[in-house]
């Protein structure tokens, strides 16, 4: 035990405390990988998928400047959709976009014919609150890595429990950005309001 | 020709399984997505288990609920694939894929318990009931690593890995009670709780837990069994320390099988930084193992104390870091009261107590890096290097029951060593089909030099829902420190340059899903040189130990440690599992074959004893939606296997094991919101398990059959739990 309490113990904690680190919220704990295959497969049951974009699944990938989290989901992420045939029957393109702010998201939504937002690790809840309150109206599935980015703003979101991948679901941000999907899929996940 | 038939059969097989699709969408697909278990202890990263280094299984805490399983020893026969478990009452023993190797404490398997090893160094036990000492309400998942795990984790990993996984705070929020009691008589209660909180800017969490579980009996019937007189005083032998010899072992054991199990298990986490601690400890006892029969003084108890601290920091989008110190305590003690006076010390004619004392004390560092080359999985490295500190000690000794005198010393020792452990592992995803894995361990020991343990992994989907997947692996144990030290003057001289066991195995398996439903099938062999038994000295050998002092002049049967044996094993296993009907109907099954044989050294074979050769398990729940309960149905089974301990040509075996358990569970909402409950019932049609009891281990007069361990048959509990 006195092992334990030596200096480079205190140490330890020191750097645990003290060095920037990346808080257990802004965790991704489902593999990247697993979420992108979880999400192409969930917009097919979206209604109003053949509403945006036509024949082309467009996904935008977010990540934030300067964090390492981050750019790391965003190549994961960039590298598995780009690896897919298909998606949802369709073409489909993924594009990294760095942060700006909610309203140039928004506006990229618009101008790209977006039909998801993913949104990677290391945004804060005042950031994917304006994200969300970006895209209502815009008919676009926001989907976050961290588990508890649906309950900050985003339509979804990824969490891992018991070693499965659970889907949350904001109702009431999906209604607000036009994904509509059936009772069949919603029992699926769990729903948040 | 057979590449494009498989794809189409499998496929082809598991259709038919499959509902038809509904008239609304199908999900199935989704659906089988969400059902993939995600595990992390094959290669230290997270991924699907399908994608793992090695077969995986990840047992949930949903499935542990659901099909009543209160121990880890129920959870691996009733859910699991490739592992079983016989039951010694009170104590458990663990193998896998048809090599089952009694009496060796559990130290063929490597148990964490999140990141923690739960082996001591004394005698590299781990046990696999009650005694693993981990509030169940607590456990997230646990991930079954099948086969050599030495890559990654080091010494005792060669049947496989075992890892309890605990809930964080977000899945155990709140304060949480249980109560559970069970006829044939046990009581379990304990409380916890789980927290979120914020500090000085930090995300943190506290889950922690206390219980206590009892169990006293059942009243099993044991022998008689006529042994005879006592060959020092030459009167009948003396089996018990009440009343005069009768020479006759056995009857009704009601008072000495018995079981006590504090636990205390926490973590705190508070960003980056995390501490976790464990105290436990597990008394037990049975009516025959040692000493006088049912006797209620004998115990043996396991303490442990253990400490983590570990802390976790991404450098770069490319490159983590994580570092680990543990420290643990352990103490065993052992009290077997013996009345007669061939199984004392000379001059100790009223019988005595034989005492154990058995501890260890060791701490360590483990760092770990991970470097993802291009940042996207595509190319990962990484690099390990754990190094620890270990005291063992032990001392036994004999109790004279006429005076207090207490004949210590016969053999004790104390030792402190160092051991260092580097890894190193290459991941490479060069297509989204195609993942390969190749690493090594390289583990120091003062007592054998170095020792590496090799892993090369090929998995690849190359058709929807598919996945090949070969191992190639390698494992070792180093001899335990009661190996390496004890002996005695009396039964057993020290050991001599003993090396480390060994095995080698080769696995190679084909996955497919459809839909919801997954089937996996695949073969294995292994391979197990050097293996640790005990073996009998010749005349001349105990001549020379004399010589040496090991052993006084008297002594008849002495043993010693030596690395003897060689086992070679090659079997197939198959699991199913899915659900039906919106995921309210859930099964599985598995079914492992494996011809397991000791290679002797005329050249012959012999069965493992206490070794199935056929085991497996299937279950099925359904969930009838509040307010009805969860009805589910587990059943196990293992085929006959010799006994273990008996000198009977051909050893006897215990007939074939089929176990069932049915349970009930759902919520109380009308009595109380967040109030649970749990019924179980479990009935064994077997009530005999393959080890020889009693003193008469061969033919003689009047004993033309070995008697085996009676097990009882039933159980029936129930519990309830309250979240608030």
């Amino acid at each position: 035990m006195r092992f334990l309490m030596g200096p480079w113990a205190v140490g330890l904690v020191a750097a645990g405390l003290v060095l920037p680190a990346p808080l257990r919220g802004e965790e991704a704990t489902v593999p990247v990988a697993v979420q992108m295959d979880l999400l192409a497969k969930l917009i097919v049951y979206d209604r109003n998928l053949a509403n945006r974009g036509g024949d082309q699944v467009v996904t935008l990938i977010l990540v934030k400047s300067g964090h390492d989290e981050s750019a790391r989901a965003g190549a994961q992420a960039l590298r598995t959709l780009g690896q897919k045939d298909e998606i949802a029957l369709r073409r489909h393109a993924e594009e990294l976009v760095t942060f700006v702010d909610a309203a140039t998201l928004a506006q990229s939504c618009r101008t790209l014919r977006a039909s998801v937002v993913y949104v990677t690790p290391g945004f804060s809840d005042a950031e994917l609150s304006a994200i969300g309150r970006s895209l209502t109206g815009i008919s676009v599935i926001s989907a976050g890595a961290v588990a508890s980015s649906a309950r900050k703003g985003l339509v979804l979101s990824f969490d891992l429990v018991s070693g499965k991948p659970k889907l949350l679901i904001a109702l009431g941000q999906a209604e607000k950005q036009q994904v509509s999907l059936s009772a069949n899929v919603l029992r699926l996940m769990q729903v948040l309001p | 020709m057979m590449r494009a038939l498989l794809p189409l059969l499998l496929m082809a097989g598991m259709t038919a399984l499959a509902p038809p699709p509904a008239r609304a969408e199908d999900t199935g697909d989704l659906e089988g997505l969400l059902d993939e278990a995600i595990v992390s202890s094959a290669s230290l990263t997270a991924e699907p288990a399908s994608l793992a280094p090695g077969t995986s299984v990840s047992l949930s805490a949903d499935e542990l609920r659901r099909y009543g399983i209160n121990t880890l020893d129920e959870a691996l026969n009733y859910l699991a694939l490739g592992m079983v478990t016989e039951a010694q009452l009170g104590t458990a023993e663990v193998g896998s894929r048809g090599v089952l190797l009694s009496r060796d404490y559990g130290n063929h398997v490597l148990v964490l318990l999140d990141g923690h090893a739960l082996n001591e160094p004394w005698n590299g036990t781990a046990y696999y009931e009650r005694g693993v000492g981990v509030p169940f309400e607590m456990i997230d998942r646990i991930e079954v690593v099948l086969g050599p795990g030495s890559v990654l984790y080091g010494s005792n990993a060669m049947l496989g890995v075992i890892h309890v996984i605990t809930k964080a705070a977000k899945d155990h929020a709140g304060v949480h009670g249980v109560v559970e009691g069970s006829w044939p008589l046990a009581g379990r209660a304990g409380v916890g709780v789980g927290h979120t909180f914020q500090l000085a800017g930090l995300d943190g969490e506290v889950t922690a837990q206390l219980e206590v579980f009892r169990s006293q009996g059942p009243s099993l019937t044991f022998g008689p069994q006529y042994y005879g007189t006592d060959s020092v005083t030459g009167e009948p032998k003396q089996f018990s320390s009440e009343g005069p010899g009768t020479g006759i072992w056995g009857g009704e054991a009601s008072r000495s099988l018995q079981l006590q199990v504090p636990v205390l298990y926490g973590r705190v986490r508070l960003g980056a930084f995390e501490l976790g601690l464990r105290m436990a400890e597990f008394r037990h006892w049975t009516p025959y193992l040692y000493g006088n029969f049912d006797d209620p003084s004998g115990y043996e108890r396991d303490r442990w104390l253990s400490l983590d601290a570990r802390w976790s920091h991404r450098l770069s989008a490319a490159t983590s870091l994580a570092l680990r110190a543990y420290g643990d305590l352990y103490t065993y003690e052992e009290r077997a009261g013996q009345a007669a006076a061939e199984d004392c010390l000379e001059g100790q004619l009223k019988g005595c107590t034989y005492e154990l004392f058995g501890g260890s004390r060791w701490a360590g560092l483990e760092a770990t890096t991970s470097v993802d080359w291009f940042k996207d999985d595509r190319l990962v490295t990484l690099v390990g290097a754990d190094g620890r500190v270990r005291h063992v000690a032990s001392d036994d000794g004999y109790r004279d029951s006429a005076q207090p005198e207490y004949v210590g010393g016969t053999h004790e020792y104390s030792h402190i060593d160092g051991i260092l452990g580097i890894y190193l592992s290459q991941i490479v995803r060069p297509f989204s089909w195609l993942a390969l894995n190749a690493g090594a361990r390289l583990d120091f020991d003062a007592g054998f030099g170095a020792h590496p343990s090799p892993r090369a992994a090929f998995t690849a989907g190359p058709w929807d829902g598919g996945v090949l997947k070969v191992v190639y692996a390698e494992a070792f144990r180093a001899p335990s420190a009661y190996e390496l030290y004890y002996s005695d003057t009396l039964s057993q001289v020290p050991a001599q340059s003993l090396r480390p066991e060994t095995v080698r195995s080769i696995e190679a398996s084909v996955e497919q899903r459809v839909g919801a439903q997954r089937l996996m099938a695949g073969a294995f062999g292994s391979w197990w040189k050097d293996l640790i038994f005990t073996e009998y000295l010749t005349e001349d050998e105990k001549a020379e130990a004399s010589s040496r002092g090991e052993l006084v002049s008297s002594s008849s049967a002495v043993i010693q440690y030596r690395n003897v044996a060689q086992v070679r094993s090659l079997g197939v296993n198959a699991a199913l599992e899915g659900s039906l009907l919106a995921r309210r109907l859930r099964y599985g099954a598995s079914l492992t074959w494996a011809r397991a044989r000791q290679l002797l050294p005329d050249g012959t074979e012999a069965e493992l004893p206490a070794a199935a050769s056929w085991f497996g398990n299937a279950r099925i729940s359904y969930d009838q939606g509040e307010p009805w309960p969860v009805l589910a149905l587990a059943v196990r089974y293992a085929s006959s296997r010799p006994a273990m301990d008996s000198s009977f040509d051909p050893p006897p075996r215990a007939p074939a094991q089929v176990q069932m358990r049915a349970t009930l569970s759902g919520s109380l909402p009308r009595l109380s919101a967040g109030l649970s409950y749990r019924i179980w019932a479990d009935y064994a049609l077997a009530d005999r398990g393959p080890y020889a009891v009693g003193p008469l281990r061969e033919p003689g007069p009047g004993y033309s059959a070995q008697e085996l361990v009676p097990l009882p048959r039933f159980q029936v509990g129930m519990g309830l739990r309250y979240d608030l």
